[in-house]
């Protein structure tokens, strides 16, 4: 390998992953990223000699100065400062690699590529940010070396020297060198980030996690937009098929196998008031109820019976905290605060009115909690005034209550009247995302009458009202529906697709009574990935979310509890293995490693040793080009005896030396070497027979063991 | 066309017999008998440099005497003329006009004596006769007898009254030779042994015309472009070493290039290997570079020659 | 125990850590997110701080892998003059059996002077040795000491140069600067000839012969060589054993040294060098002695080497000191 080309890949390696961190921030427009990306790739596939040219190194002196102030007075017409500077770091990279010339252009490349690294660390973090910095682990050894080895060459070599052996060395030739650098360099250097990125692990583990927070203003605000908390039935629906993750549900006591699709209703907020075209809430009123790792009764303290079920919540507006059916209690998990501000955390917990919990937060970070789901049905809900769960809108259409009334007939139940329109609904209408009722003055009446296709508020609503009319005291509650498994991280996965609303009925005696009258097929999302597609989905979700809890979110009390682990697993060696690799996968995988590079090796031993052996017979300069390979096996064997060749010695003067004749393999290196030579310079063609039978010999040469007496 | 010695590592007979023929004259040196063999197989000449009764001048007869060739020896003097070597027109009185009588150098082995100590004139005229293998003489020129080798001996030892030889006229010895003390056990054998004369009992192994035949043969052993550049790396590399004022000339190398032909020969080979090269480097361009003065008034020795062209050799990349 | 000791020996190898403007340039990156991380909690900034920190830790392993197995041999000329560039080679071997060493830098160390010729090596392949060779002018004249080698590498990243010092003594001897002189006309009133060596004279020996020309003494017609009338041989007579020259130098002191007395001495030296060294190049026998009483031969045979060499150890003595005391720095002054 050209010493100069390897070097070029490498530096070209590392820029590429210093500017997609930056992309992968997503600080910047789509369009901007396509075009770093476009100017990216055509700044590594310039030639090399391109900035040698005087037009070209000008107009890369003047580019960065002219972009600067193009960035300057956008920065200034009101652009933020951010996406501006992110836009030029990027230009400068890009302008640097395709012009770059000597090795202290690649030196800026360099540190630019760690700033960029450093930029993306700060501003982004997501998944893409933690392969690139993978990437970047891997590459950045060999970058580094081959940089410091071109700086060396560049400076101790001037143009025109020359070696001791007369040929010039300069610059170029030792660029165009194949004897620098090898195979065996670049792996040594790339599998560098293997220790790298234990050091790496530990010191990330191990390193006390005190956050000082001088300096910091928090800002608020900025959370992604997903599910909402208004149900306007005038305006276009909820989109139903957006696949980004709202929030991950963790099970206790699933079946094996569990069931890739499941009903949660995780509950968010409640509306009681509906004008005629949409919900809201009377009462706004929040009370704050609690903070960080305390258990926050819903309706009463966890008991040991209850189950726990925990939920990871990304963080979206708004910040409602989702408690699946029968939840009573629910604890924040605590994540990354610094111990010198525990007892000042900045979350806290608010309970609004109809049963809405809601977290604030001065980060832009999802939550993580437990809540405690009783089994038993409840039965201490005292009634309280109803009234407002009863009012109408002014201006309803009198047919919905005849329609109403018309359902539910003579059952003088709430829980029957609430059961029946249920049934009819879910029976009678149509789910339609795209409901033609949702523009119109009156949508429920549309939905009802004309229409009869709606989707899940349409639904919702129609029960609500239409109860209501028969005197039974409903809201409509927004949440989300269903999840889908992901046999990576062991959870549910739910989307802002599947962002529902349903109906709560009070219940005289039981309490408030879920019910979805939407049709449970329909409710599922439309466009359910299937195959391979969904299986490279979850892992990479699940992959994300780990990334996400236990890089990005690693914190002190991870750390106790990880150094606590460890000491257990000294402590009980005989218990579960640590880190929950049992052992014997642990020496099966090894072992397989093993196997599979000692194949490789050989695979790639064997076709370097030998061409096909049609081509043994054609042309002299081939049979010198296997005699050639068979002795470079020999010398490979040499070294690995003790007794390598000096390039300026010949082979047989090599093989008669003193040093060979002292090794008890002499004869046989002799012998080798004279075969060789008859091979190579006596044109004597080899067939396959005498190549394998020289291979073997040069094998026993590597593998014979010199007995200690020679020591 | 393959020559009879194609692929076999065993020399072949007759150089076998010629080699044991010397060696029997002069034991304990066979590196030294076999590079004078490769220089007279490759029609070269030799220049044996060593202090005086090593058996400079036993080595030079036993090599005639194997090779079936005529002997002429010469001892070099300060008062020794052109035409003493050469051959003089005398002036017949009794046919009344001159006749040539040709000196020693119409022989097939010349064996020139402390070189060094004849005039630079009286060697000039030496060595215009071993490039051009003829002789001019009052304006004819006569053809030498072929093969014709001259074997030049001189002491470096000697500085009084000497003349040592230019670069210009060493470059026309193919190698140059040291023979040094042999080794104890023989010398030992050599005091105990009654004088004989171990160079008259040397048997004729050649002829002049088989040698010839050899010599051809020589040239004919293949030489893989690879070891040409080898070579041309060799040269190259003498003559862009900092420790070195002059490197080897263009005669140089093609001196070494036959020089080692004939190695190969000689190892039973038909081919050349890069050893043939690099073994040879030593003796055929050590005699021919020479050394950058390090200070004034200084000369320097031949180990500092052969040590730099051996550090310049061994820094050379042998082709595989 | 004996074990325990070479580990104990080996952590503790002198080693020198040097920060190049690159390295200070990564630390100060290193320390920024350093403290960043700690100052934000941002685990990223933790994990991007891990893998800095961790490329300084590599870093300090591989030079250190670089630097071990490395010997290093010089080889001085055999000799060296003022204002003269000779060569010092310097090979570099590693004894390593399969590790190759990079980016070698070796810089040869003179007792009292800076160490400011080095040799770089840009691989050292395994159980093999590199040479390289720096070229020196010497400034002054006398014994020159070497004392070792700072092997230095800033392998692998660039960041540290690690150097260590390695032993390795050598001695060489500057002589004194020599200039052409042109020497008065000899006594024999000899001819130079095409480069000649021996000069011609009025001797008995026979120096050479050559072909006579008309009107020439026939005392010189060679009879024995001149077979044809015609062509008479003349013999040329060698010149008369070459006249012992005999140059004096004084080193001695005088009590009131004046400030430019060194540069004098040494002036003095060198003039004695071109004179003495011209008259055996034309074949004369020289002695040179001191006002110490020292003194040292050379003839044409002998070469110059005893004289420079006596010429360029030679010391100025003071008037009332000892002479000569053997082995010490010459020349201070110059």
């Amino acid at each position: 390998m050209k010493f100069g080309l390897v070097h070029r890949v490498m530096t070209n390696a590392l820029a590429a992953l210093g500017v997609l961190s930056l992309v992968a921030t997503g600080e910047l427009g789509r369009w901007v990223n396509v075009a770093i990306l476009v100017g990216l790739a055509c700044a590594v596939a310039v030639p090399e000699r391109f900035g040698d040219n005087p037009w070209v190194r000008r107009g890369s002196q003047i580019a960065p100065l002219l972009f600067l102030s193009i960035q300057i007075g956008r920065w200034v017409s009101g652009r933020p400062l951010l996406e501006v500077a992110v836009e030029f770091a990027a230009v400068l990279q890009i302008v640097r690699v395709a012009t770059r010339s000597d090795s202290a252009h690649d030196q800026q490349v360099i540190v630019l590529a760690l700033l960029h690294l450093i930029a993306g660390t700060v501003l982004g973090g997501g998944l893409a940010y933690g392969v690139c910095f993978l990437g970047f682990l891997v590459v950045a050894p060999a970058a580094l070396v081959l940089s410091h080895l071109r700086r060396e060459v560049e400076g101790n070599y001037r143009q025109g020297a020359r070696d001791r052996t007369g040929l010039p060395v300069d610059v170029p030739r030792i660029l165009k060198s194949r004897r620098v650098v090898g195979k065996t360099f670049l792996l040594v250097t790339c599998s560098l980030a293997l220790p790298i990125l234990l050091f790496t692990a530990g010191l990330f583990t191990l390193f006390p996690r005190v956050g000082f927070h001088w300096l910091i203003v928090h800002q608020e605000g900025g959370r992604r937009v997903g599910f909402s908390d208004l149900v306007d039935l005038g305006s276009v629906g909820l989109l139903r098929d957006d696949p980004q993750i709202a929030l991950r549900v963790t099970l206790p006591d699933l079946p094996e196998p569990p069931p890739d699709r499941v009903a949660l209703h995780l509950r968010g907020t409640a509306l009681d008031f509906y004008d005629g075209r949409a919900w809201a809430r009377t009462n706004v009123h929040r009370a704050a109820v609690g903070q960080l790792q305390q258990i926050i009764p819903i309706e009463r303290r966890p008991e040991p019976d209850d189950q726990r079920v925990t939920i990871d919540l990304e963080a979206f507006d708004p910040p409602v905290l989702f408690t699946p059916p029968g939840a009573v209690a629910v604890e924040i998990v605590p994540r990354t605060e610094s111990p010198f501000l525990l007892g000042v955390s900045r979350l806290r917990i608010e309970r609004g009115a109809e049963g809405e919990l809601r977290y604030r937060d001065s980060e832009e970070r999802g939550v993580r909690y437990h809540a405690w789901v009783s089994r038993r049905a409840r039965t201490s809900a005292a009634r309280e005034d109803m009234s407002r769960y009863l009012q109408l809108p002014q201006g309803l259409s009198p047919r919905i209550s005849a329609l109403a009334a018309e359902w539910v007939g003579a059952s003088p139940q709430p829980l029957e009247k609430a059961r029946i329109i249920e049934r009819r609904l879910r029976a009678e209408y149509r789910y339609d995302r795209a409901s033609p009722s949702a523009g119109t003055p009156h949508p429920l009446d549309h939905f009802l009458f004309e229409s009869r296709r709606g989707h899940c508020e349409f639904y919702s609503t129609a029960m609500a009202i239409m109860l209501r009319t028969a005197g039974v005291p409903t809201r409509n509650v927004t949440g989300f529906a269903g999840g889908s498994w992901n046999r990576f991280s062991r959870a549910y996965t739910v989307r802002q697709g599947d962002a529902h609303s349903w109906v709560e009925v009070w219940i005289d005696g039981v309490g408030w009574q879920l019910f979805d009258p939407t049709p449970p097929a329909e409710a599922a999302p439309q466009s359910e990935l299937r195959g391979l597609t969904a299986f490279l989905r979850d892992m990479l979700e699940a992959t994300s979310q780990r990334w996400d809890r236990n890089v990005v979110g690693y914190d002190i009390h991870q750390q106790m509890s990880l150094l606590e682990r460890l000491r257990g697993s000294f402590r009980a060696p005989a218990g579960r293995p640590a880190f929950g690799v049992p052992p014997s996968t642990l020496f099966l995988s090894v072992v397989g490693l093993v196997v599979v590079w000692w194949l490789v090796r050989r695979l790639l031993r064997r076709r370097r040793a030998l061409a096909s052996p049609e081509e043994a017979r054609s042309t002299p300069a081939v049979r010198a080009r296997i005699a050639t390979a068979l002795y470079e096996a020999l010398e490979g064997a040499m070294s690995a005896q003790g007794v390598p060749r000096a390039q300026g010695v010949p082979p047989l003067a090599h093989a008669r030396s003193s040093d060979v004749t002292a090794h008890p393999l002499a004869r046989e290196i002799l012998d080798l070497t004279e075969l060789y030579l008859d091979a190579r310079f006596g044109h004597r063609a080899l067939d396959a027979a005498e190549r394998d039978a020289f291979l073997l010999r040069v094998k026993r040469v590597r593998a014979h063991k010199i007995r200690p007496a020679r020591a | 066309m393959q020559s009879a010695v194609a692929s076999v590592h065993e020399p072949l007979p007759v150089i076998g017999r010629l080699r044991a023929a010397v060696e029997g004259a002069l034991e304990g040196k066979p590196e030294v008998v076999e590079l004078a063999l490769v220089a007279l197989l490759a029609g070269g000449h030799v220049l044996l440099e060593d202090v005086p009764g090593v058996g400079k001048t036993t080595l030079a007869r036993a090599l005639a005497k194997a090779m079936g060739c005529d002997l002429k020896r010469v001892q070099f003097t300060s008062d020794l003329l052109p035409s003493d070597i050469l051959g003089v027109s005398v002036f017949d009185q009794r046919i009344g006009e001159f006749t040539l009588r040709q000196g020693p150098i119409f022989s097939n082995v010349l064996l020139a004596d402390e070189i060094n100590r004849a005039s630079p004139r009286t060697q000039s005229a030496l060595l215009e006769a071993m490039n051009d293998g003829q002789v001019s003489l009052d304006g004819q020129t006569i053809p030498l007898p072929h093969p014709f080798f001259v074997i030049a001996t001189q002491n470096p030892e000697d500085f009084a009254g000497t003349f040592p030889l230019p670069e210009s006229q060493l470059d026309r010895f193919m190698v140059r030779l040291k023979l040094g003390y042999p080794p104890p056990a023989v010398e030992l054998r050599l005091l105990l042994d009654r004088g004989t004369d171990r160079a008259a009992d040397v048997p004729s192994v050649l002829d002049a015309a088989s040698l010839v035949a050899l010599q051809r043969q020589a040239e004919r052993v293949a030489v893989d472009p690879a070891l040409a550049h080898y070579l041309q790396a060799i040269l190259q590399a003498t003559r862009s070493c900092t420790a070195l004022a002059l490197g080897a000339s263009t005669r140089a190398g093609m001196s070494l290039a036959r020089a080692a032909r004939s190695r190969a020969l000689l190892r039973g080979r038909a081919f050349l290997i890069a050893d043939d090269i690099h073994d040879l480097a030593v003796p055929v361009l050590a005699h021919r570079v020479r050394l950058a003065a390090h200070a004034e008034g200084y000369m320097p020795s031949r180990e500092e020659a052969e040590g730099a062209v051996h550090d310049v050799v061994a820094r050379v990349p042998v082709p595989l | 125990m004996s074990a325990w000791g070479r580990i104990g020996a080996r952590l503790t190898m002198p080693r020198r850590l040097r920060l190049t403007r690159e390295g200070k340039l990564f630390v100060g990156i290193t320390f920024g997110v350093g403290l960043a991380a700690i100052n934000t909690g941002n685990n990223l900034l933790y994990l991007l701080l891990g893998m800095l920190l961790s490329l300084i830790v590599i870093s300090g392993v591989m030079s250190e892998i670089s630097l071990r197995g490395l010997t290093v041999v010089r080889r001085l000329p055999a000799r060296a003059q003022v204002a003269r560039a000779h060569l010092v080679e310097i090979e570099v071997s590693n004894a390593k059996r399969r590790i190759p060493s990079y980016a070698i830098e070796v810089e040869d160390l003179r007792e009292g002077q800076p160490a400011d010729k080095r040799c770089f090596f840009l691989k050292i392949s395994p159980s093999s040795a590199q040479v390289a060779a720096y070229r020196r002018t010497p400034q002054r004249r006398g014994r020159d000491l070497h004392t070792g080698f700072r092997v230095a590498t800033r392998f692998p990243f660039g960041l540290f140069e690690k150097s260590r010092e390695i032993r390795g003594e050598g001695e060489l001897v500057i002589y004194p600067a020599v200039d052409p002189v042109r020497l008065p006309a000899d006594r024999g009133g000899s001819r130079r000839l095409g480069g000649g060596a021996v000069g011609r004279g009025a001797g008995d020996e026979i120096a050479g012969v050559r072909p006579g020309r008309a009107d020439e003494d026939p005392r010189d017609i060679y009879w024995r060589k001149s077979t044809v009338p015609s062509q008479l041989v003349m013999r040329e007579r060698a010149r008369e054993l070459s006249p012992d020259v005999s140059l004096t130098l004084d080193v001695a002191e005088p009590s009131p040294a004046g400030d430019d007395w060194p540069a004098r001495f040494e002036r003095h030296v060198r003039d004695v060098a071109s004179r003495a060294v011209a008259h055996v190049r034309r074949g004369d026998r020289v002695t040179i002695s001191t006002t110490a009483g020292q003194r040292v031969r050379a003839e044409r045979a002998s070469g110059t080497d005893p004289l420079l060499r006596f010429l360029a150890l030679v010391e100025p003595s003071k008037a009332d000191a000892a002479p000569a005391r053997p082995r010490r720095p010459l020349a201070r002054g110059a």
